[in-house]
C-alpha cells in the first residue's frame, strides 16, 4: 500500500506568481500566512493595536497592487515589513503635520484578586515598554524591533534598509540606549515612575 | 539596568495576532478599490473640508467687516448732512445784516440793522437842536 502523498504547501514565490495573474485565492493564502507577523511588527512599531490592524490590511493591499513589480528574492516577509514600515513612516509624517499624537497601548486593569496582581504588574511593564518603543525615532525603532523582537541579523537588516551593517549596529545601540534612559527610572523606582491607564 | 535587560524586555512583549476576519476584510477593501468604487477615505475629504473652511471663513469675515464699514460711513455722512442742513437754516434765519459794535467776554453788542428805522425817520447823531 502506497503512502498518501503529502502535498507541500506552495511557497511564497509560487503564490506570488499566481497573485500576479490575479489569483485571489493565492493572495488570500499569502495574507493568512503572514498576517500575524505583519500585525505584530506594526504593533511593536506603532504602539497601537488598532492602527496596526489597519496598516496591516493596507500593507497587503499594496502587495497585491505591486505584485507585477515584485521580484522574488526569497524573502517575502522582508518585503512586507518594508511596505509596512513605509506606510507607518508616511502616516507619522502626516500626523506631525497635523499635530496629532499617536495613541499608546493601555493595558486593561485586572480585577483585584491576589492571583491577578502578577498579571497586572506584567501588563503594566509591557505597557511601559511598548510606549517607550513607540516614542523612539523611527530610524532607531525599526532596526531595534527587527533585531531584538523579530530576530533579524544585522546583515539582513542592513540589506533591507539599504545601509551598512555598521550603521544598523549603531542605530540598534542608540535605540537601546534611549530605551534604557526612558525605562530605568520606572524600573528602579525613580521620580519619573508613572502608571498608565 | 543592564544592557541585555532591554533586549529581554523587548522579547518578553507578547506577540500580537491579527484579529478574526482580517483576511476577508483585506479582500473586501481590495474589491471596493478594484471595482471602480474607490474606498472613500475620510482623510482627503477632511483635508478638502478644512481647506474650504480656511478660505471661506476669512472671506466671510472680510465681507462682514466691509459691510460694517459701509454702514458706518453712511451713518457719518447722514450726520454731516443733517448738521449742514441745520447750519444752512441758521444762516437763512440771519437774513438781514448785523453790525458788531463790540463787547466783552460777557456781552456782545450787536446792531440789528433790520430794526433800524429808515434814514429819513432817524435824526443823524450829529444834529443839534438850534433851540438849545
Amino acid at each position: 500500500m502506497t503512502e498518501p502523498m503529502v502535498l507541500e504547501p506552495p511557497s511564497d514565490a509560487e503564490l506570488m506568481v499566481r497573485v500576479r495573474e490575479g489569483d485571489r485565492q493565492a493572495f488570500a493564502e499569502l495574507v493568512d500566512r503572514h498576517k500575524d507577523a505583519v500585525v505584530s511588527y506594526l504593533t511593536r512599531l506603532s504602539g497601537d493595536r488598532d492602527r496596526a490592524e489597519d496598516l496591516g490590511q493596507e500593507t497587503f493591499l499594496r502587495l497585491f497592487r505591486a505584485a507585477r513589480e515584485y521580484g522574488e528574492q526569497g524573502y517575502l516577509r522582508a518585503y512586507l515589513f518594508r511596505i509596512a514600515t513605509n506606510l507607518l513612516r508616511s502616516e507619522e509624517r502626516r500626523e506631525r503635520r497635523w499635530r496629532l499624537l499617536a495613541p499608546f497601548l493601555h493595558p486593561g486593569r485586572a480585577h483585584d484578586e491576589p492571583a491577578a496582581a502578577l498579571r497586572l504588574l506584567r501588563r503594566e511593564a509591557h505597557g511601559q515598554v511598548t510606549e517607550a518603543v513607540a516614542n523612539l525615532p523611527l530610524r532607531y525603532r525599526v532596526p531595534l524591533v527587527l533585531h531584538e523582537i523579530e530576530g533579524w541579523t544585522y546583515q539582513d537588516i542592513a540589506q533591507e534598509l539599504g545601509c551598512r551593517e555598521g550603521t544598523v549596529k549603531s542605530r540598534v545601540h542608540r535605540g537601546r540606549k534611549q530605551l534604557k534612559e526612558k525605562l530605568e527610572p520606572y524600573w528602579n523606582g525613580g521620580a519619573a515612575w508613572k502608571t498608565i491607564g | 539596568m543592564e544592557d541585555h535587560r532591554i533586549g529581554d524586555l523587548l522579547r518578553e512583549l507578547p506577540r500580537e495576532r491579527a484579529r478574526a476576519g482580517f483576511t476577508p476584510r483585506v479582500l473586501e477593501r481590495l474589491d471596493s478599490r478594484g471595482t471602480g468604487r474607490p474606498a472613500l477615505s475620510w482623510r482627503p475629504a477632511a483635508v478638502l473640508a478644512a481647506m474650504a473652511l480656511a478660505v471661506a471663513i476669512p472671506i466671510g469675515i472680510r465681507y462682514e467687516q466691509h459691510e460694517r464699514s459701509e454702514r458706518e460711513a453712511e451713518r457719518i455722512l447722514h450726520e454731516l448732512r443733517a448738521e449742514h442742513g441745520r447750519l444752512e437754516q441758521e444762516l437763512q434765519e440771519i437774513s438781514e445784516p448785523v453790525l458788531y459794535l463790540g463787547g466783552d467776554e460777557d456781552v456782545d453788542l450787536v446792531l440789528d440793522l433790520s430794526r433800524v428805522p429808515e434814514a429819513g425817520q432817524a435824526a443823524p447823531a450829529a444834529y443839534h437842536d438850534d433851540k438849545l
